[in-house]
């Protein structure tokens, strides 16, 4: 079985059109990157230049004296500014981004960063305390379900703590970034939709049903189609992360998610790294999903082009299906609702699933993966179906 | 050739498909929203196409002296005293009171349709030798728009890509080649017939649009000069909007023709109709997509320039999206452009004709995307009211919270709402909610009881409002009636990290004056009116379109004032509305039977039957004493 996958997936990769594809797609995502850090990064370099340095300095364990050069620093800037005495000259000396103003922008957004983070555990204490009142008064009224409710939220919040102070910029932009998405699902299509369809249309099929290995190999030719997905994913999503990682010196992998203040009230309690694999695989997943509607109705005709143009509707209708309509079952359904899967972890939501309180998260996720069982299950099915029409 | 076009046509049946794909046309031409035809245009059709009558065409001396003398009269109109003081001391008479009102608001509408004239005036009076004044919405949507043809897309590949595919897929290319004129000859032929069909499918696509823009808001003054419509204000060229639509269907042909030559040559070397077609798309969406906001969507020579077209016309666009600066797209580059497709069609048809006539050729497959994503790369596509005063049973204002037996809503000293038990004192914080700031006025900003059930309402002027029912026997919350929106600007929205806009919102802003519910009906008092909706079906009815001036609500009526302060009583059941003949009232209370109202004229309170009959002064009534009991 698997020389079977092995040459299946030899199959799928020996397209030089795929290959050129992949390499090219490739490299315009490090472009896109890169165009998007010059669009911030290059316009303002002398900035961006202190900014790095600056937080690579006072990154790390909290530290009383980081703390306190930065609160210093950021007073003197202060200080200047407010008595309007700076000069509007470039490159002044003493300063770390060429200017007084510069340097008080920067050491504000520190400062506040700084603090916002300090405190936490106490933002979130006060927040787990609040849920702790609120389920009691709850359980007073016999409201069960908003009781559970808050003893999840209670729970969620509880003992949370940021031992660090990292730079979070790269990451949240990192976590922003989706081309590569696009170039992901420009990829997959040409590569899925002859993956059943090609059989037939070189009269292949006739000698492979006669093969005693022929129901093997459409369930070998489907697990191919799923490691092809994820080879290609994987390639995408981590040149995303190395390029990220050089580019925006991005550092603080071991810190808790809800350090980046985009998910300061995440329900999520795991570490930035553990969050890159998770959205990684929620990604992936999506891709399998897409992948195999693709495979199904590449199983289903003779023809090449009709299982990439119904894929290519397919995809394009869920994306705009994603974009534009905001109906909680069609997001539950629609497994793109996964590629930008970081608005599922940001804030608190669940769902009452018989009065009880579920996390809305983990409703596309589990209708994903229902999704993903039931095409490739009808696509081995639908290719062997084929198999005993034929022999009828 | 007459052969191919026999097969394509009558065969393959190309005629039936290019009339769907005309269908499909007119289907998205109607269902599409058109972003550069100004909707103030059709709002105000009656007025604007009167004015029109008079203004269409060059500026004269006469046309300057009509818009200052209808400017001049809509200023007077606007200027009419409606203040009440006038008519409460016998000034003036009610007739007259009426009259004036009604001339003001006639002058409001006046003023907003006249709004559109005057910006034309301001564009005509820049360059009155080529600015006329015209009704410009019908050209604008056939000749202004920038969205990509889909639907002429689709038809060329379904069209053309088979004419070569399938002589391969089909093994019928072996027998071809062994015939005398099956090699360059019959691909020439071929590409001929796709060169025509590709010219065919243009010209009766766009007649599609012709015809439904004639007929939908009409083509008129089609010889003035093209700088009279907005978008082309700043068009380098001096032709007549007749001249730009031609030139613009010339655009299209050539496009056409351009894509079909790329998808013909596609399927020669590539022999599969699937590469052909992804290649084929690839060529015209990537730059579609990256250069979304570029010029460089115009002058790279692909298809793509030439299937919008507009933007030739045009003659500007900003050298970054968002930019100030402009860079303009010369006739000459034009031609340029023109120029080097021509050459590159050429050089199709060449690489075509040498792959479809079996001679090796050296040109790896592979060379072809390579040269598009190069192509890509070499461009740079990185540059890419407060609440009014509101009387009745439901009433805003904190002092006069609706209470039941039990309870009522307050604000305690922090300014969270709350619930306060009459018999144990006890205050409960309305809404549970650990994320939300309590104190947030804008949370339960209004409140109306019914039985157990407090319907609560949550207002952030300028996007959202909803109103939420929370059960106050164990504090459960449902949401049962939400309006979201945004300001009437476009919005620059994210897809896969690519900038795209979401269409106008039209929507204006509606401040929720008060509400009330009863049988899981909601009236609403709105900015804009007054509605009903029904919680159960969603249905929406509109009461009053304009903003009631004061207002109450019964189980069985709906009571309010007009802007010239008369009472109007609409019936729920019978959803009828009626002016009652009480006067002009101040204020007005209303219980089931009838109304408690405050005569404008004398200030003193009368009852009144609910159908306006019986008008019985009430001596010594006081307003305060009155609430209290009914609070009560």
């Amino acid at each position: 079985m698997r020389r079977i996958i092995f040459f299946e997936l030899k199959k799928l990769f020996r397209n030089r059109l795929i290959l050129v594809m992949l390499v090219l797609l490739s490299i315009l995502n490090i472009y896109h990157i890169y165009s998007e850090y010059a669009r911030y990064v290059e316009k303002e370099k002398s900035y961006y230049d202190a900014y790095f340095n600056v937080y690579e300095d006072v990154s790390g364990e909290w530290d009383t004296d980081k703390i306190k050069f930065v609160v210093a620093e950021y007073e003197k800037a202060k200080a200047i500014v407010d008595a309007g005495t700076f000069s509007t000259e470039p490159d002044q000396p003493g300063t770390y981004t060429g200017y007084i103003f510069g340097d008080y922008g920067l050491f504000e957004k520190i400062k506040t960063e700084m603090d916002t983070l300090y405190h936490y555990d106490d933002t979130m204490a006060e927040l787990a305390q609040k849920a702790a009142d609120n389920a009691a008064f709850y359980q007073q009224k016999g409201n069960t379900y908003l009781m559970k409710v808050n003893q999840k939220i209670e729970k969620a919040y509880q003992n949370r703590n940021v031992s660090a102070f990292y730079d979070t910029f790269g990451l949240t932009e990192y976590f922003k970034y989706d081309f590569s998405t696009l170039l992901i699902l420009i990829l997959l299509i040409p590569l899925l939709s002859p993956l059943f369809a090609k059989e037939h249309e070189i009269e292949m099929y006739g000698l492979l049903k006669i093969t005693p290995n022929f129901r093997k190999m459409s369930v070998c030719k489907v697990l191919a189609g799923a490691i092809a997905i994820c080879l290609v994913g994987i390639v995408f999503l981590l040149e995303d992360l190395l390029t990220f990682t050089y580019l925006y010196h991005i550092s603080g992998f071991s810190q808790p998610i809800y350090t980046l203040s985009a998910f300061f009230y995440s329900t999520l309690n795991v570490s930035i790294i553990s969050y890159i694999v998770l959205n990684a695989a929620l990604k992936l997943l999506g891709f399998l999903v897409l992948g195999g509607v693709c495979m199904f109705v590449s199983s289903l005709v003779k023809n090449e082009i009709l299982p990439f143009c119904a894929s290519f509707a397919v995809t394009l209708i869920l994306v705009l299906t994603d974009a534009f309509i905001e109906h909680d079952l069609v997001s539950v359904l629609n497994p793109v609702t996964l590629f930008s899967n970081g608005k599922l972890f940001r804030e608190f939501q669940v769902t009452s699933i018989f009065e009880t309180p579920v996390y809305t998260f983990s409703l596309p996720i589990a209708a994903a993966v229902l999704e993903l069982i039931l095409l490739y299950t009808l696509t081995i099915f639908t290719s062997c179906a084929t198999k005993r029409r034929q022999r009828g | 050739m007459k052969y191919e076009l026999y097969k394509l046509f009558v065969k393959r049946r190309a005629w039936l498909l290019i009339l769907i794909f005309m269908a499909l046309r007119l289907i998205t031409v109607f269902l599409q929203p058109n972003y550069v035809m100004d909707y103030r245009m059709e709002m105000y059709h009656d007025t604007y196409m009167e004015h029109m009558k008079v203004l269409e065409g060059k500026l004269n001396d006469d046309k300057a002296a009509y818009i200052a003398e209808q400017n001049r009269k809509i200023n007077e109109l606007l200027k009419q005293d409606t203040s009440v003081e006038a008519y409460v001391s016998g000034e003036i008479t009610e007739e007259e009171f009426n009259e004036r009102y009604r001339q003001r608001n006639t002058g409001y509408q006046q003023q907003d349709a006249f709004e559109v004239i005057n910006e034309q005036y301001q564009n005509v009076l820049q360059d009155p030798e080529h600015v006329y004044f015209i009704y410009s919405n019908g050209w604008t949507g056939l000749i202004g728009n920038e969205d990509l043809d889909f639907v002429l897309l689709i038809l060329l590949m379904l069209l053309i890509v088979p004419m070569i595919c399938n002589e391969f897929s089909t093994d019928m290319y072996s027998i071809l080649r062994t015939t005398p004129n099956g090699g360059t000859r019959l691909f020439v032929s071929k590409f001929a017939v796709g060169m025509i069909t590709a010219v065919l499918s243009a010209v009766l696509l766009f007649a599609v649009e012709v015809i439904y823009f004639a007929a939908a808001c009409g083509l008129p003054g089609g010889t003035f000069p093209l700088q009279s419509l907005a978008p082309f204000a700043n068009s380098p060229y001096q032709i007549s909007i007749y001249g730009a639509a031609a030139l613009t269907l010339a655009n299209h042909c050539f496009g056409a023709m351009f894509m079909a030559a790329l998808l013909m040559c596609l399927s020669a070397l590539f022999r599969r109709s699937l590469s052909a077609i992804f290649i084929g798309t690839t060529c015209v969406l990537l730059p579609f997509i990256l250069f979304s906001e570029s010029i460089m969507k115009y002058v790279f020579p692909t298809p793509l320039g030439f299937l919008l077209s507009c933007g030739f016309l045009k003659g500007y666009f900003p050298v970054t999206p968002f930019s100030s600066q402009f860079v303009t797209i010369t006739p000459k580059q034009y031609i340029s452009t023109v120029c080097i497709s021509l050459g590159l069609m050429l050089m199709l048809l060449l690489i075509g004709m040498i792959a479809f006539g079996g001679k090796k050729i050296r040109i790896k497959k592979t060379l072809a995307p390579v040269l598009c994503i190069t192509f890509v790369f070499l461009t740079g596509c990185s540059n890419k009211s407060p609440a009014p005063d509101f009387s009745g049973f439901v009433y805003d204002k904190w002092s006069y919270q609706p209470v039941n037996e039990e309870f009522s809503v307050v604000r305690d000293e922090n300014n969270v709402a709350c619930i306060s038990y009459t018999k144990s004192g006890e205050l409960v914080p309305l809404i549970h909610d650990c994320f939300t700031d309590q104190t947030d006025l804008n949370l339960a900003s209004m409140t109306f009881v019914d039985g157990e059930t407090v319907y609560y309402l949550n207002q952030y002027q300028n996007y959202h409002y909803e109103i939420i029912a929370l059960d106050t026997r164990d504090f459960s919350e449902r949401s049962v009636h939400e309006v979201e929106w945004s300001d009437n600007t476009e919005e620059m929205d994210m897809l896969f990290g690519l900038g795209f806009y979401l269409p106008k919102k039209m929507q204006q802003d509606e401040v929720v004056d008060s509400f009330f519910v009863h049988d899981d009906q909601l009236f609403l008092s709105k900015s804009n009116g007054i509605y009903w909706y029904d919680l159960n079906s969603d249905r929406q009815i509109c009461i009053y379109d304009k903003k009631a001036d004061d207002l109450a609500f019964t189980c069985s009526a709906v009571y309010y004032t007009d802007e010239t302060l008369d009472v109007y009583r609409y019936d729920i059941k019978t959803r009828s509305a009626a002016k009652l003949p009480i006067g002009k009232t101040e204020r007005f209370y209303a219980v089931e039977n009838g109304l408690y109202c405050k005569d404008l004229l004398d200030g003193e309170f009368y009852f009144v039957n609910a159908d306006g009959s019986q008008k019985e002064r009430i001596p010594n009534f006081s307003e305060e004493h009155f609430l209290e009991e009914n609070e009560a």
